[in-house]
């Protein structure tokens, strides 16, 4: 115990600098995230801890060069042997000093983040405070266990600092590399899906490094069961140390390497990594030549046996050792050619497969929807999806052997329906093995999923409402935005009803777009995320005719956020956009309307646009235009807010630079009293999605005016009929346009029918 | 009991030690003295446990040193060059002995901190050279062991200090019975301190003795007859050294003094006095008579005759 304390006491000069560094880190970073302005998801526990990533490093190398600092001076290292305490006693009380040091400082670290999360009412996931303890303490274990095992087998600073380098990463990099090599040469394989034993992540400490050069390891970094091998690894390590530091002799104090021989052995280890880069297909052979890669390594291998043996002799001597890295890196690039090669050819037999699992296309992402999730965990064991992922992976296998890499033909009728998922093979006999795939056809493989009764239910499956921490960018915790859980709760109820998958992502594609067409027009998207257990979520739904209740509440959310759309300065610059003045000078106007009635005898949604400049081509089409717009945004004038989605109803935005004849900026004097101005931009209102409570965010620095949050409106029954036969005529004259100008070709289906095919359903 | 039974240490292919063996009793003050390179420091990292022997053993009272804390808890090591903890101070250190060494008297240490007038809470490497090694002492005779191990001890500090420590260290072997192992490369530092020395020479003990019998057990003479003569004239004495300058003659011889004396005078000299070694004298001779052959300045002095 006493050793222990005085190891402690030892320790407390760095370690509290330590704790310090890490806890203001913590402070400032947190305080700075939950102080942002906009949140749109729970955070990763990368980016809600992320000072202790540095720690990992940073705490792990101090607190062991500082324990440990004796062996390397030789009045230190006879001083701390020839104390009455034996050196293993000794070894495991300068470790657990260094633990206890290290806990502490992640445990405060955590605890103090976790306060100023819950104080600040920020959204994170309870979890990951748990978690995180553990995880980052035997992440930080890691590097010291690392550097203990350098200490003890050198005797300076520097050589120990180099070592510790190569101890902590040579093998994993080593990996690491193969595992690119691997990547690259088979081409169906991800990150996600090599063996366990290639997997960069399983070492934490390490795959910290890996997740930022791969990002989409940062799912799997986290997983407890890395957590537990990496602490067996630790465990380890510190036994190596441990028989080390017993062993080693104290008259090493002061020298890079107990023998030339060692030194030898550290500078092979040195070279190695630049080998390996060449060997596993990292360094492309195109860019590199061998003869350059063996001058690199030998270039290594002789500055630093130069530096560590200070005889030129003795480097001489010991140069043919350097044979044994290049054997190793022209072995590694046989393996690894050989071992890629191998995996990418396994294609099992449909009869052998038991099932096989759809991981998720989006699973590298750092949102991945609910259903993902639930989807992943279905166990598909119909012949027909097993049979369609086996062929499918026999075909991505041929047609890598036939042009090198998967280059199916994209031509108009299929390319869209491409679909690349990770998949997963489980064999009748237990094994296991994961490819991307690239199916010719989505709605195919999504025909064959919904053979499958776990699938049809996880796509419908929304998470806990409880769960849910955001909504369309706002937050539950702020009553503001209450208006929003309104529109949720609708859809939560509707949902179940409608038979619709709960995202989009699991919808059969239709290439017709009948999305547009009665119950599936769509009136918004409202977005959701949020956690459940360690699992955080990120979905967006749409809002369909079909759901009613809920596009009523999108609308009257749109409408109550709209509250003044200056729809008597959208007529004034429509009117001048004639004529304009200034060479910066534009206007536009896109309108979304609902509910057209169609000659087939549908309604459906049509998107409408018109623009104007003072230099326009097809001039003589956009003046013929500009009559029908002049009429409509008179006609807007009249209309009236409308909740009823089965209205027939618009959506109006527009913006524009206008100046009169006099000189003065059309609207100038109104919107210079507006809630937001930035330079000499003037803002008439805010995209929706960044407001709240009705302040405007949005701002431009051209000068324009930007009307971006308009309600949705409705007519009167005369009125209604006009607008239907300026919608036909204006849908004609941009059919024409597009035509003139890009040779857009108007797509095949009904027309716009008569306004007696619709009538108003209040 | 320190027991070394052909103890050697090698770096690389510098033989440090050779085939040493001693003995040093309980209850002593020991002195080994040698030059340069003679091999001290390194045998007493060897007795401290803190190098592990090449080959051979030593033990300290019948166990092995080397990483045996049951046996290093009686030892306590003041090396040559000293290490403190960084930006510690008397009272830091002194916490990390206390730590270390169950048998450490704070009492103690208070005492010889006041003894020594030493600032405790100022920092240590503030301090001068010779305070820094009453610090190291201080903390080493706190620590009560059994046995004291001191390299270069009074190098860097003034007489009154030497004086201090000395009489700190009789205190201790007089009143506890402990044992102190003192190197020097001078063996004037130790010939008034030491119960026994010994000479290291090329990694082996060539020579070990009591200090008062080695220091009454060989004399100087200085003779003159009239008549002439040589050698032979003293053949019933034990004569180490013989050298004739006209009719005077210089002789060392071993033995007693009063029976060489009354020998010699029973022969009518015209000139005879009796003339005390110092030390090194006694060491130089008595190396001579094994056949030793020393290049040390430092043993050599200015004072043989």
């Amino acid at each position: 115990m006493k050793p222990y304390l005085e190891s402690i006491r030892k320790l407390s000069r760095v370690g509290l600098i330590l704790f310090a560094l890490s806890i203001v880190a913590s402070a400032v970073i947190s305080i700075q995230y939950c102080t942002a302005l906009y949140h749109d998801n729970v955070p990763s526990i990368t980016k809600m801890f992320s000072p202790l990533i540095a720690f990992i490093y940073a705490g792990g190398i101090v607190l062991a060069m500082d324990g440990f600092s004796f062996l390397n001076k030789r009045t230190d290292s006879d001083f701390y042997h020839s104390l009455p305490v034996s050196r293993k006693k000794l070894f495991w009380a300068i470790t657990l000093a260094a633990l206890t040091w290290i806990a502490a400082t992640v445990l405060s670290s955590v605890l103090l983040t976790v306060i100023i999360f819950t104080i600040t009412k920020t959204p994170f996931v309870q979890l990951y405070a748990l978690l995180a303890v553990p995880f980052f303490t035997v992440a930080t274990m890691m590097v010291f266990s690392a550097c203990a095992i350098a200490m003890s087998l050198t005797g300076t600073a520097i050589t120990g600092l180099g070592l510790t380098v190569l101890v902590f990463g040579l093998v994993r990099f080593v990996q690491f590399a193969v595992a690119r090599g691997i990547v690259a040469n088979t081409q169906i394989i991800s990150w996600l899906d090599l063996p366990w034993y290639l997997t960069p992540v399983t070492n934490i400490a390490t795959g910290q490094i890996a997740q930022l050069l791969r990002p989409m390891l940062r799912h799997t970094l986290y997983d407890p069961i890395n957590m537990l091998y990496s602490a067996v690894i630790v465990g380890a390590e510190l036994l190596l140390a441990r028989v080390l530091f017993a062993k080693r002799a104290s008259e090493l104090a002061e020298h890079g390497a107990k023998s030339a021989t060692m030194q030898t052995v550290f500078a092979c280890a040195a070279v190695v990594p630049v080998v390996i880069l060449f060997a596993s297909g990292v360094v492309s052979q195109q860019n590199i030549s061998i003869p350059i890669v063996v001058g690199i390594a030998a270039g290594i291998y002789v500055i630093y046996q130069l530096v560590a043996l200070r005889s030129t002799k003795k480097m001489l001597i010991s140069l043919p050792w350097l044979l044994v890295p290049l054997a190793l890196g022209v072995a590694g690039y046989f393996g690894t050619t050989s071992a890629a090669k191998s995996m990418q050819n396994f294609v099992p037999n449909t009869q052998d497969v038991a099932y096989v699992q759809l991981n998720g296309a989006g699973r590298g992402t750092e949102y991945i929807p609910y259903q993902q999730y639930l989807v992943s965990e279905v166990q598909f064991t119909e012949t027909d999806i097993r049979q369609y992922a086996v062929e499918t992976l026999r075909d991505n296998v041929a047609t890598i052997h036939r042009a090198g890499y998967l280059n199916y033909t994209y031509d108009d009728q299929s390319s869209y329906m491409l679909s690349t998922q990770p998949v997963t093979f489980v064999l009748k006999d237990g094994r296991k093995f994961s490819r991307v795939l690239t199916f010719l056809n989505q709605n195919t493989l999504m025909d064959y999923c919904q053979q499958n009764s776990d699938f049809n239910e996880a796509i419908r499956t929304l998470p806990p409402q409880s769960s849910v921490r955001y909504l369309q960018g706002g937050d539950l915790y702020d009553k503001a935005y209450m208006e929003n859980s309104v529109i949720l709760s609708a859809y939560y109820d509707e949902l179940p009803q409608t038979g619709y998958p709960a995202n989009d992502f699991y919808r059969i594609y239709d290439p017709y777009m009948n999305y547009m067409v009665n119950e599936e027009q769509n009136y918004g998207n409202i977005s959701t995320a949020g956690y459940v257990g360690m699992m955080r979520y990120w979905d967006s739904y749409t809002i369909r005719l079909g759901t009613p209740r809920t596009s009523t509440a999108w609308m009257q959310y749109q409408n109550n956020h709209s509250k003044n759309e200056y729809l008597d300065l959208l007529q004034e610059m429509a009117n001048k956009s004639e004529t304009l003045t200034r060479d910066m000078d534009y206007f536009n106007i896109s309108m979304m309307v609902y509910n057209v009635p169609m000659s087939d005898g549908t309604r459906q949604t049509m998107s409408f646009y018109f623009d104007r400049y003072p230099n326009d081509a097809a001039l003589e089409l956009k003046t013929k235009m500009q009559t029908l717009v002049n009429e409509f945004t008179e006609i807007l004038m009249r209309s009236t807010p409308t909740t009823n989605p089965n209205d027939f109803n618009v959506y109006v935005t527009w913006s524009g630079r206008v100046h009169n004849d006099d000189g003065s900026y059309i609207g100038g004097d109104i919107i210079e009293q507006q809630f937001v101005s930035s330079g000499n931009s003037f803002v008439s209102g805010g995209s929706i999605y960044f407001v709240s409570n009705g302040d405007v965010l949005y701002g431009g620095m051209s000068g324009a005016i930007s009307a971006y949050n308009p309600s949705f409106r409705s007519f009167s029954p005369e009125d209604q009929v006009r607008v239907i036969e300026i919608l036909k005529q204006w849908k004609a004259m941009q059919d024409e346009y597009n035509y003139t100008m890009y040779g857009g070709i108007p797509q095949e289906g009904p027309s716009i029918g008569d306004a007696t095919e619709t009538t108003t359903q209040g | 009991m320190i027991k070394a039974r052909k103890l050697t240490k090698r770096f690389g292919t510098v033989e440090a030690l050779l085939n040493l063996n001693c003995n040093i009793p309980q209850g002593c003050i020991y002195g080994l003295v040698g030059a340069n390179g003679a091999g001290k420091s390194t045998f007493l990292r060897l007795c401290n446990g803190i190098y592990k022997p090449d080959e051979g053993h030593i033990s300290i009272n019948g166990g092995e040193v080397f990483d045996n804390p049951v046996v290093k808890e009686h030892c306590v090591f003041v090396p040559d060059e000293l290490y403190f903890l960084p930006q510690s101070n008397l009272n830091r250190m002194a916490l990390l002995y206390e730590s270390m060494y169950p048998r450490f008297s704070n009492e103690r240490f208070n005492d010889l901190c006041a003894a020594f007038k030493l600032d405790r809470t100022r920092q240590l490497n503030t301090f001068s050279k010779g305070m820094r090694r009453q610090a190291a002492t201080i903390l080493a005779l706190s620590a009560m062991t059994d046995y004291v191990f001191f390299d270069e001890t009074f190098d860097g500090l003034d007489p009154v200090m030497r004086n201090l420590v000395k009489g700190m260290l009789y205190d201790d072997v007089l009143e506890r019975g402990c044992t102190a192992v003192i190197t020097s490369h001078s063996l004037r530092e130790l010939e008034d301190t030491c119960d026994q020395l010994a000479l290291l020479y090329k990694g082996g003990i060539v020579f070990e003795s009591d200090v008062q019998n080695l220091k009454t057990s060989l004399f100087k003479v200085q003779v003159a007859f009239a008549q002439d003569y040589d050698r032979s004239r003293f053949s019933n004495m034990e004569i180490l050294s013989f050298s004739k300058q006209g009719s005077v003659a210089n002789m060392i011889i071993r033995g007693d003094s009063m029976k060489a004396k009354l020998a010699i005078a029973a022969q009518n000299p015209l000139i005879l006095e009796i003339l005390p070694l110092t030390l090194e004298e006694v060491f130089l001779y008595e190396m001579e008579a094994l056949g030793y052959s020393f290049e040390a300045p430092e043993l050599k002095g200015g004072e043989r005759a």
